[in-house]
């Protein structure tokens, strides 16, 4: 809200100004599209990567999704396999897999995208250890009435502690999901017809260098400030569900040990999302690890656990 | 009353030495030759015929002044003379090993008609070739060699005037100069007059208000600030937003000081206008390098402001209506000759505007309310003096911004319940008002005193706090109508605060033990509080009630400093000024300790030409958080501490004079400037939080060269200036860690200032900036984030690529201005009329990308584009001031 206000006053500022705006055309550099490669990996999975393609800033198009690329996977110098295209059906557009190989950590792998009328493009990483959940605990449960009359709103604590390995810098992603099982009561029986895995979002009011709130759910963190300890994380959470259709499942944590490049694009992914819109706010520049092109090639490992609140 | 006859006593001396001769003679004994003058122009020559040579002499001269004639009758002999009562005595001077006696002249230089002291006037023997500056409160020691001294004071804006008599003890001369203006006469006597003088300065820019009050200004507004802008080597946004930098330093590295005392805010209007109310200040000058060890706090600049006494000799008063403000000013003795009060005030009216304007529009969108934003500045300051040792000041200084913006949104709709078949109707209120106020206050209470005729010093109690509040209130309600029932209320009520208060006590000193050293040597204390940002909000939804704050938890800092600096002369040609300054800060149980050497000096290689060069160390205890760049109120002072280092810098310097002509002076100067410790916000940081989690730490490298060509005699004055500079900056969580030009990083800056005087009551003025467009980031090309085989939507990125790639388009303005001046027998009206921005040149603030929905080939289509969006158009602007 303070920002708003500030942000109120530069728009008074340029009141005047404003008025006056007027297109121009600036003589933005012809820039060739470079292929977009996104592709988040994790252990015992096949590794999935999506291809597109940049636009220039003022191109309102939808974007361009590249089907006829080459995408090879490597161990140093060794090709493991060529990626096969998926094309997508619904809200899920095309992408390319491993048919057969499944990353393992400590392997630092490479990938290799190839398109006609586009320069080849290439990036590394590779997937940190598992960093175990060594211990989950929910607490302080208060159950308030929402501000719907059919909602029921769910605080309490939670508190997860690991072990975060010395020696070497770690980047980390924890991420909280409450299960939520849909019923129907017929006759006084209750019928639970699906389940629902709903994302907890941060607010980005405790936001710092070392800690960010990811703008889709989670937060992401590192160990700069406990470096080769015992990690004790306390947050107070929240979640609701509609008291008359919903029953709450139990509580999941996921924490991904991520490599350095999967939590750099992300953390300043979030930030970029969550910068103010004002026009002189200072830009988030998103990192970027893809050689000759963009987006993200990273691995990260995850350890799940979870806790049933007890209503 | 001493004075007076000392006074006389010269007069009379100048008077008969003065005197016009004529002589001829040839070849006749020297006796003869004093004789023949004795009896042809009744001159009282007093002489032994014993001392006299038994030379012949040959001379014929008409109408030439005494002294002249009677050097050139002893020229080569062992003769002089000397006034003694009303005779002139002729002795024998008797060559003795012995060095000559220093005497010493003190003394306060003054304006004739105000008494106000004079700031940085020259007292310049031109028989030695030594000369001294008058000091911050318009005190001089000069020492000289017992004999005939010739001594001028001079002033820029004020007629030189020359003692010339013999010193044979010391004295004191309170001297009172005239105002150039005030006579109406055409000529400008520049600072150290035709014969060029050693540079005493590096880097050092004297701003004169009456010569800035004839410089166009933007709304008719004077500003010292804007005028400083037209120096070489101190930048700006567009239109003055976003504050001054200066050598590529940041906008919270500059010591501003009005009386001595540190002001934090220093701007209106995001840095359109500042808070220097020109009918306040007496004198102005900016450093820009070569700092002498008695500056410190900051690392780039520092802009010495100090105000009006008051006229000591009689009541004044003044009053300017212009576009934007309206200001006052009253002045006068509380005892003639002793004590002053000076009084001034500037209100703007910018809501006479903004009001009305505003309801206007937010009725077409529907709403009640308004928007508004207002400032004022108040100076007082009173004096006294107690003794002709003693002077005690008082001055205070408060000013502040606030801007508010409110709207009443009310609607109201009905719908059918079909089952009862009644119509309902609901009545939604939204209602929002809030505000930011930001202000200054500042004050100083001084006492000088005068040790004998050598030492000066100056204690003073120091006070100035700097106050940010934000305050916001949201209400959303729902109401059923007949009956009224309350459905649906939401309440937000939010309040942000930020602060710095400064405690301070200090004393100075100025040492003048002979003509070849300037001792200044001082120590002081500075107790800070920060409070750093504090957010408190509460909210009402329904049944729940909850309140929260983000605060930053205040921060006590003292600071302690000491200073010693002695400006040295060897011979004629060398000038240095060799210092050291001592800081040291204790900030959470942590001591910060700094050592800072500080040297300048200054060659004079001929009449026309002096080379100098200077070295400064600096440091600066606190840091300005800025989330825009732009001056905004909310900008956040903080305090080193455990963690954040002070910042840190080193300058060198180097450069010629070079006097082209009677007035015409032309200043080259080179710098390289490094700044360590910097910090910024984190890219994307959440500014609302712990700051000190949110920053990174950087550096910074400035470095440029600068030329100064100053006319400052005739009727046409002025200057251009040309500045070539190169300003980058790096941190490790900004760019990458990349290095990235400083966003007022501009390659090339040209300034060009003319005043032109048409007759005694008007003068035209003109200035025009050309300047390389600032740096800034720009998105060109766009991509998407996806998971692969996710059907959540894509997240858009906008790729930066890097920090301040790109340039804004050059800019250039000129603005012009007409100056009349009318003097009644009692009364003096003047009318400033000006075109801000003549040639309407759009400048842009900043570009934003805007989506238009266009009809093609009969379907809608989105068509993006870039829009510019400049600030001040061309501006004509009027006000009138009458002077009582």
């Amino acid at each position: 809200m303070i920002r708003l206000v500030v942000f109120c006053f530069v728009a008074f500022l340029i009141f005047i100004a404003a008025t006056c705006e007027r297109p121009v055309d600036l003589e933005i550099p012809v820039l060739n599209p470079k292929l977009v490669v996104v592709s988040n990996f994790t252990s015992a999975e096949n590794l999935l990567v999506q291809v597109s393609e940049t636009q220039s800033i003022l191109d309102s198009n939808d974007v361009t999704y590249v089907t006829d690329a080459t995408v090879e996977l490597f161990q140093g110098n060794n090709l493991l396999e060529e990626l096969s295209l998926v094309m997508g059906t619904g809200r899920i557009p095309p992408f390319y897999t491993t048919l057969t190989t499944t990353p393992k950590p400590g392997i630092e792998y490479m990938i290799r995208v190839d398109a006609p009328g586009f320069e080849p493009v290439m990036a590394q990483s590779s997937i940190p250890d598992r960093i175990d959940i060594l211990n989950l605990e929910v607490s302080d449960l208060v159950i308030t009435p929402g501000s719907n009359e059919d909602e029921l709103v769910f605080s309490y604590n939670v508190n997860l502690i690991f072990e975060d390995p010395g020696a070497q810098a770690n980047y980390y992603q924890l991420n909280f999901f409450q299960e939520v099982f849909p019923y129907v009561s017929i006759e006084g029986d209750t019928t639970i017809v699906g389940k629902d895995l709903r994302q907890i979002n941060f607010s980005a009011n405790s936001n710092n260098n070392n800690f960010i709130a990811y703008f889709d759910g989670g937060v992401l963190f590192d160990d700069a400030n406990f470096n080769g300890s015992l990690i004790s994380y306390g947050f107070r959470l929240q979640t609701s569900i509609n008291r008359d259709t919903e029953l709450l499942g139990q509580m999941f944590a996921e924490l991904r040990s991520t490599s350095e490049e999967y939590y750099l694009f992300h953390n300043s992914l979030s930030r970029q999302q969550l910068n103010s819109n004002d026009p002189f706010s200072e830009p988030v520049i998103v990192f970027n690890n893809i050689e000759n092109g963009k987006g993200i090639f990273a691995g990260y490992n995850q350890a799940v656990d979870s806790v049933l609140i007890l209503q | 009353m001493l004075i007076v006859c000392f006074s006389f006593n010269l007069a009379f001396a100048q008077q008969l030495l003065d005197q016009p001769v004529s002589l001829s003679a040839k070849n006749v004994s020297l006796e003869t030759a004093l004789y023949q003058l004795i009896d042809e122009s009744d001159v009282p020559l007093s002489f032994s015929n014993n001392i006299l040579p038994n030379t012949s002499v040959t001379i014929n001269v008409q109408a030439q002044p005494l002294r002249k004639v009677l050097r050139q009758l002893f020229q080569g002999t062992n003769l002089s003379f000397l006034l003694e009562g009303q005779q002139i005595l002729i002795f024998k001077r008797k060559y003795t090993t012995r060095p000559k006696r220093q005497f010493t002249i003190s003394g306060f230089l003054k304006d004739e008609a105000t008494q106000e002291t004079l700031i940085g006037a020259s007292i310049f023997d031109q028989k030695t070739k030594q000369g001294t500056i008058t000091n911050e409160y318009g005190f001089y020691s000069l020492s000289l060699p017992e004999g005939e001294v010739e001594v001028l004071f001079s002033f820029l804006g004020y007629t030189s005037q020359v003692l010339r008599f013999r010193l044979d003890s010391s004295a004191v001369i309170n001297q009172s100069l005239q105002s150039n203006l005030t006579l109406q006469t055409v000529e400008v006597v520049g600072r150290s007059g035709w014969e060029q003088q050693r540079p005493r300065e590096m880097s050092t820019d004297y701003l004169n208000p009456k010569m800035v009050e004839e410089l166009p200004g933007l709304g008719g507004e004077t500003d010292i600030l804007r005028a400083a802008y037209l120096l070489p080597g101190v930048q700006t946004g567009t239109d003055g937003v976003g504050g001054m930098f200066v050598r590529g330093g940041g906008a919270g590295q500059n010591l501003v000081l009005i009386d001595d005392v540190p002001v934090y805010n220093i701007y209106h209007a995001a840095g359109l206008l500042s808070v220097f109310n020109s009918q306040a200040v007496r004198s102005a000058k900016l450093l820009k390098g070569g700092f002498p060890a008695r500056y410190g706090g900051r690392l780039s600049s520092v802009m010495d402001v100090r105000t009006k006494d008051g006229n000591a000799r009689e009541w004044a008063a003044e009053a300017e209506v212009g576009m934007l403000t309206g200001r006052f000013s009253t002045e006068g003795p509380i005892v003639k000759d002793k004590s002053s009060i000076f009084v001034s005030g500037r209100f703007s009216y910018l809501n006479w505007y903004f009001r009305p304007i505003s309801e206007r529009w937010k009725l077409e969108q529907g709403e009640r309310g308004s928007t508004g934003y207002e400032y004022y500045d108040i100076n007082a300051k009173v004096n006294f003096t107690i003794s002709d040792q003693d002077r005690v000041y008082l001055s205070l200084y408060n000013g502040s911004d606030g801007y508010s913006n409110s709207g009443l949104f009310e609607s109201t709709l009905s719908i059918l319940d079909i089952a009862r078949n009644e119509v309902i109707s609901f009545q939604s209120e939204q209602e929002y008002s809030e505000s930011i106020t930001w202000g200054n206050t500042v004050g100083a209470l001084r006492w000088n005193h005068v040790f004998g005729n050598k030492l000066f010093a100056n204690a003073t109690f120091t006070f100035s706090q700097l106050n940010v509040d934000i305050d916001y209130r949201e209400v959303d309600r729902l109401l059923r109508l007949d009956p009224t029932i309350e459905l649906f209320d939401l309440l937000n009520v939010g309040r942000y605060s930020s602060g710095i208060y400064d405690y301070g006590a200090k004393i100075d000193f100025d040492y003048v033990p002979n003509a070849s050293h300037y001792i200044r040597f001082g120590a002081g204390t500075i107790l800070r509080t920060f409070e750093p940002g504090a957010l408190s909000f509460t909210g009402v939804n329904e049944d729940i009630d909850f309140e929260g704050s983000l605060a930053n938890d205040p921060i006590q800092s003292t600071e302690n400093y000491f200073y010693l600096e002695d400006e040295v002369t060897f011979g004629e040609r060398w000038l240095v000024n060799a210092g050291v300054r001592y800081e040291n800060l204790a900030v959470q149980q942590r001591n910060y300790t700094v050592l800072q050497p500080r040297l300048f000096t200054s060659y004079k290689v001929n009449d026309w030409m002096s080379a100098k060069a200077s070295y400064s160390s600096m440091a600066q205890f606190l840091h300005l958080l800025s989330q825009s760049g732009i001056a905004l109120p909310t900008d956040l002072w903080v305090s080193a501490t455990a963690q954040v280092s002070p910042q840190r810098s080193w300058q060198v310097d180097g450069g010629a004079n070079f006097m082209l002509g009677k007035g015409l002076e032309l200043n080259v100067e080179a710098y390289y400037k490094r700044m360590d410790n910097l910090i910024a916000y984190t890219e994307g940081a959440n500014v609302l939080n712990n700051w000190e989690d949110n920053i990174t730490t950087g550096q910074g490298n400035a470095y440029g060269i600068e030329l100064l060509l100053r006319k400052s005699v005739g009727k046409t004055s002025g200057w251009i200036s040309y500045g070539l500079a190169k300003v980058d900056r790096q941190f490790e969580l900004i760019n990458k860690g990349r290095p990235f030009p400083f966003k007022f990083d501009r390659r090339h800056d040209l300034k060009l200032v003319v005043n032109h005087r048409l007759n005694d009551w008007c003068h035209l003025s003109a200035n025009w900036v050309l300047s390389s467009g600032f740096a800034f980031s720009l998105p060109f090309e766009r991509y998407i984030f996806q998971e692969p085989g996710s059907p959540q939507d894509p997240v858009v990125i906008e790729d930066f690529d890097a920090i301040n790639k790109y340039r804004m388009p050059t800019y250039h303005r000129l603005d012009v201005g007409a100056h009349m001046r009318f003097k009644g027998e009692k009364i003096v009206q003047q009318l400033h009329l000006g075109i801000y921005n003549v040639y309407n040149r759009r400048n842009p603030l900043y570009y934003n990308l805007r989506t238009e929905i266009v009809n093609r080939n009969n379907s809608l289509d989105a068509v993006k584009r870039f829009v510019e969006v400049p600030l001040l158009p061309i501006l004509p602007s009027v006000s009138y001031t009458v002077k009582f």
